[in-house]
């Protein structure tokens, strides 16, 4: 049998690759927009009037490359948020079939921005009906739909650690229950108000559904802030919670015994990875599978200590989303599907393989 | 006489209500082998979690060399005591050495790669725990017997005063048993101190210093092998459903004279007295 790679010699190593191949797949996603594409010295010249170093594109070409150029940094910090947030979920649970939706964010997410898109009557102006804090609010609807759904997540991850947790104590069995059950309290709710939508306000249930799908066009550089302000956060709590979640694997009891602050490195881990997986979904919407997948590849290719699944599902998330999304745009030149629609559509297959593979990999001591 | 650690009218009620340990006084000295032994229930686990701080304790203190434990942080106590769970709720996919090298944990800081210093104690705890040549196998792979010398190495590794071992036995063939308690016996010494849960009532005859009966939560016997292994003891916690007797240990085998107790679980239709080189106690 193999063993996990603890050595971080060999993490180094794939961390450079993977970080090259990524660097790759940035440059080759700025090249090609949706509506235009272009050349290397457009690239430069575009990335020089961002940076200011140099004369912006003309006309609406440099407003273009730095929407693509928006997209393509949204896609690297979901990817990496999502991934990372699993990866970190499933080592406090002990589960590789835990990921973000499990503890209620995706769902926290989507309420929040169901009622964002319901206040500012979709993602049009035309609603806010005379009201100047609402007209006011029309006009920068995406930024409020991303704040309410980051409230939204960051909410019901918040009431899912103060139902769960007993006496400053967090149980994650408990945990992972009441996350079972504020899943299906908040699914119940989004029915009920798309069920009102679809009857009384067609163009709001319409945003809310493209909404449920995920999407990173459009993108402004404050999203970019936020998903990457989540992203570091998730990134700058790994050194201190990848030691510790090795020696979780074998057991709370069994961290504990040997000197680790169990309850100290759960709140960490389970707040980093809410607000990193909780800016990413209020960023781009429900996009399923890359928290889950993503860790498990890592795994496969062998990197099982912590110490390097984190920061390569980090590296790995990214690689993964932009890649599905670039290789959408170059073979198909045109996005047909949805990111969450392409996620679910490889991640679902994957997820019903690791749950047949669980079912005979299951060791006790 | 050096007390390592010290329990005054110790008390551990789950949240249920259920009063799994009550009122215990206990102290453990460097080079004694404790052995706590009980019925099913009687508190013994719960007890030698309480003492590593793993379960808070409802009443009563603990002190270590006089000093309170209580606010102690995790990795201060990991240094001074080792836990030895009866088994892991998962096998970690490692190796034999890189389980061990976890026993440095409460060693090392955050961004801290592993000294010398760290090496030679990973190093030197494989070598009493006989698994040098065991380094680089996966510990999935390993038989029971070498998982728990395994668990000992790694609480070995700690470099602790005091190891806390829960039923390490369990499962175990006899030579695999008698294996485990020579390394046990071998890790006692002027600096440290062993306490040891088992069901085992004659491999505690064999390698105790001094037997800790405990039944209901409560001690009910702490004393030397030959004061607690007898009848008027035992009977009171076990039942009557055990024969009693005992071995002559030859002078100077492993410093060792005198009588031993054996205690046997019999079955309670066969009155019979035992024969051969037992010397039956009948029952």
């Amino acid at each position: 049998m193999s063993v996990a790679r603890t050595g971080t010699r060999a993490g180094v190593v794939a961390a450079l690759v993977m970080g090259v191949g990524l660097l790759g797949l940035v440059v080759l996603s700025c090249l090609k927009g949706t509506t235009m594409t272009f050349g290397t010295d457009q690239f430069l010249q575009g990335l020089g009037g961002i940076l200011g170093t140099d004369t912006p594109l003309e006309g609406h070409h440099q407003l273009i490359f730095e929407l693509v150029t928006c997209k393509t940094l949204v896609a690297c910090g979901v990817g990496a948020s999502l991934a990372c947030s699993g990866a970190l979920l499933q080592g406090v649970f002990r589960n590789g079939l835990a990921s973000p939706s499990i503890l209620g964010i995706t769902a926290g997410a989507g309420l929040g921005a169901t009622l964002g898109i319901m206040l500012v009557g979709g993602y049009g102006s035309n609603v806010a009906g005379g009201i100047d804090l609402l007209d006011q609010a029309a006009k920068h609807s995406p930024l409020l739909v991303t704040i309410t759904g980051f409230a939204g997540a960051c909410g019901v991850a918040l009431l899912v650690a103060a139902i769960g947790g007993v006496a400053g104590r967090v149980s994650v069995p408990t945990l992972l229950l009441v996350g079972i059950a504020i899943n299906a309290c908040i699914a119940g709710i989004l029915a009920a108000i798309q069920a009102w939508l679809v009857e009384h306000d067609w163009q709001t249930a319409e945003a809310v559904y493209h909404w449920s799908f995920g999407s990173l066009k459009d993108k402004s550089w404050t999203q970019v802030g936020i998903v990457w302000t989540g992203a570091a956060c998730a990134a700058l709590a790994l050194p201190f919670v990848a030691r510790e979640l090795d020696l979780f694997a074998a057991g709370e009891e069994n961290a504990e015994s040997l000197g680790v602050n169990t309850t100290r490195t759960k709140l960490l881990v389970l707040v980093t990875a809410s607000l990193a997986a909780s800016a990413a979904v209020a960023v781009a919407g429900q996009i399923a599978f890359v928290g889950l997948v993503v860790p498990h590849l890592v795994r496969l290719a062998g990197f099982r200590s912590y110490r390097t699944l984190l920061p390569l599902s980090l590296v790995g998330g990214a690689i993964f989303l932009l890649g599905a999304d670039v290789a959408q745009r170059y073979l198909m030149e045109r996005e047909l599907f949805k990111p969450g629609v392409l996620m679910s559509m490889v991640g679902g297959p994957f997820f019903l393989f690791l749950l047949v593979r669980s079912r005979s990999q299951v060791r006790t001591w | 006489m050096v007390v390592l650690i010290e329990s005054s009218g110790l008390g551990h009620t789950y949240p249920g209500g259920v009063e799994a340990l009550a009122d215990l006084d206990l102290s453990i000295s460097p080079g004694e082998v404790v052995c706590i032994l009980g019925p099913n229930g009687a508190g013994k686990s719960t007890l030698l979690k309480a003492l590593a701080g793993l379960l808070p304790i409802t009443a009563g203190s603990v002190t270590w060399r006089g000093e309170a434990m209580e606010a102690w942080a995790p990795r201060h106590r990991a240094r001074r005591l080792a836990f030895v769970p009866q088994s892991l709720m998962a096998l970690p996919e490692v190796t034999v050495r890189t389980f061990v090298a976890q026993g440095r944990y409460s060693h090392q800081g955050v961004f801290a790669r592993a000294t010398p210093e760290d090496r030679q104690a990973v190093d030197q705890a494989m070598s009493q725990a006989d698994l040098v040549d065991l380094a680089a196998r996966p510990l999935p792979e390993l038989s029971g017997g070498q998982r728990q010398r395994c668990l000992v190495a790694r609480a070995l590794a700690q470099q602790a005063d005091l190891l806390l071992i829960d039923e390490p036995t369990n499962a175990l063939d006899p030579e695999h048993q008698i294996a485990v308690f020579e390394l046990i016996e071998s890790l006692a010494h002027e600096e440290r101190a062993v306490a040891v849960v088992t069901h085992d009532l004659n491999l505690a005859s064999q390698f105790a210093s001094r037997i800790v009966l405990m039944d209901g939560g409560r001690k009910v016997a702490d004393g030397t092998v030959n004061e607690v292994l007898q009848r008027s003891v035992l009977e009171p916690v076990y039942g009557s459903g055990l024969r009693y007797s005992s071995w002559r240990v030859e002078e100077g085998a492993e410093g060792k004279n005198g009588e031993r107790p054996i205690v046997l679980p019999w079955r309670s239709s066969d009155s019979s007295a035992l024969s051969g080189p037992v010397d039956g106690g009948g029952a």
